[in-house]
């Protein structure tokens, strides 16, 4: 039975998780030109890529960091945070599919 | 001996604002282990074409294996042996919560260690990059005063272990990631 402790820890790490997959996936799009994940025009790339995947880390970390501070309580467990960090970055993957699909439509 | 150099690194804490503020940074549940996971998952994209991307992606499955692994492995020698939290047996600088659970062997430094080695048996510079990640979260644990340095010393060798057995030793699982990366493929997720 999964057991979350702090649901409010929980969605935040989800969030971040969700973010921070999001711009590493934008970093990658940009230095291998990868249509099919990038939300910039290729022709941007790769500045314009590295940059707003740099960001989403960083605010996504920056907005965690501000609104857990419950941070260093006891928080999910190690397999509450894996299924956190695969269902955050899933859905992260996928809108980045999309987005990109939709916008070179 | 190991509570010397446990206070050599644990006598610090609290006496410096900012070296405490990094310190809390480094030693939580999420921001290290998300990032070492992240670089892991990222391999996986990398390349510019299919086939360059293949062997990053079977050196990201094999991470997330040893990561399984350790995970088993920590918990039989938990059934075997229980080592008190440094704070229940001294008097330290305590900057985080208290486990409950066994203090050796580390489990951060475990899980580090995995994700790190897997992805150093397969790529030196992104495993490297993920060791030192993995040793600073493994610091700032003894730092924190949750470890001594011989917790971290066996959980690093559990994850080590467990990343060498996954990668160099299972051969048998090399399909299973194969047909894990096609369906992948399939799936518009690679």
């Amino acid at each position: 039975m999964l057991n979350f402790v702090e649901t409010q820890v929980a969605l935040h790490y989800f969030i971040l998780v969700l973010f921070s997959f999001g711009g590493m996936l934008q970093i990658i799009a940009a230095h291998y030109q990868l249509k099919g994940l990038a939300l910039l025009p290729i022709r941007w790339q790769p500045w314009a890529g590295t940059l707003l995947g740099l960001g989403m880390i960083s605010s996504a970390c920056a907005c965690f960091v501000a609104t857990t501070p419950k941070m260093l309580r006891p928080g999910p467990a190690g397999f509450e945070i894996s299924l956190l960090f695969v269902a955050g970055s899933l859905l992260a993957l996928l809108t980045c599919r999309l987005t990109a699909l939709l916008l070179r439509r | 001996m190991d509570y010397y150099f446990f206070q050599l690194v644990n006598r610090y804490a609290g006496h410096a604002p900012a070296l405490d503020a990094v310190a809390r940074l480094l030693v939580n549940d999420y921001l290290l282990p998300t990032a070492i996971a992240l670089i892991a998952a990222g391999l996986g994209f990398a390349g510019h074409t299919p086939a360059e991307r293949r062997p990053g992606q079977r050196a990201a499955l094999q991470a997330g294996v040893s990561l399984l692994l350790t995970n088993v492995l920590v918990k039989l020698c938990n059934l075997f042996y229980f080592r008190p939290r440094p704070f229940a047996a001294h008097e330290v600088n305590l900057l985080f919560y208290h486990p409950s659970d066994s203090s050796l062997p580390s489990n951060p430094a475990a899980v580090g260690f995995a994700l790190a080695v897997a992805v150093w048996l397969n790529h030196r510079r992104t495993g490297a990059a993920m060791l030192a990640l993995a040793s600073l979260w493994s610091l700032a644990r003894v730092y924190c005063g949750v470890h001594y340095p011989l917790d971290i010393v066996a959980g690093a060798a559990v994850g080590a272990l467990a990343a060498y057995l996954a990668v160099r030793r299972a051969p048998v699982l090399n399909p299973v990631y194969d047909r894990l990366i096609d369906l992948a493929e399939r799936l518009f997720l690679t």
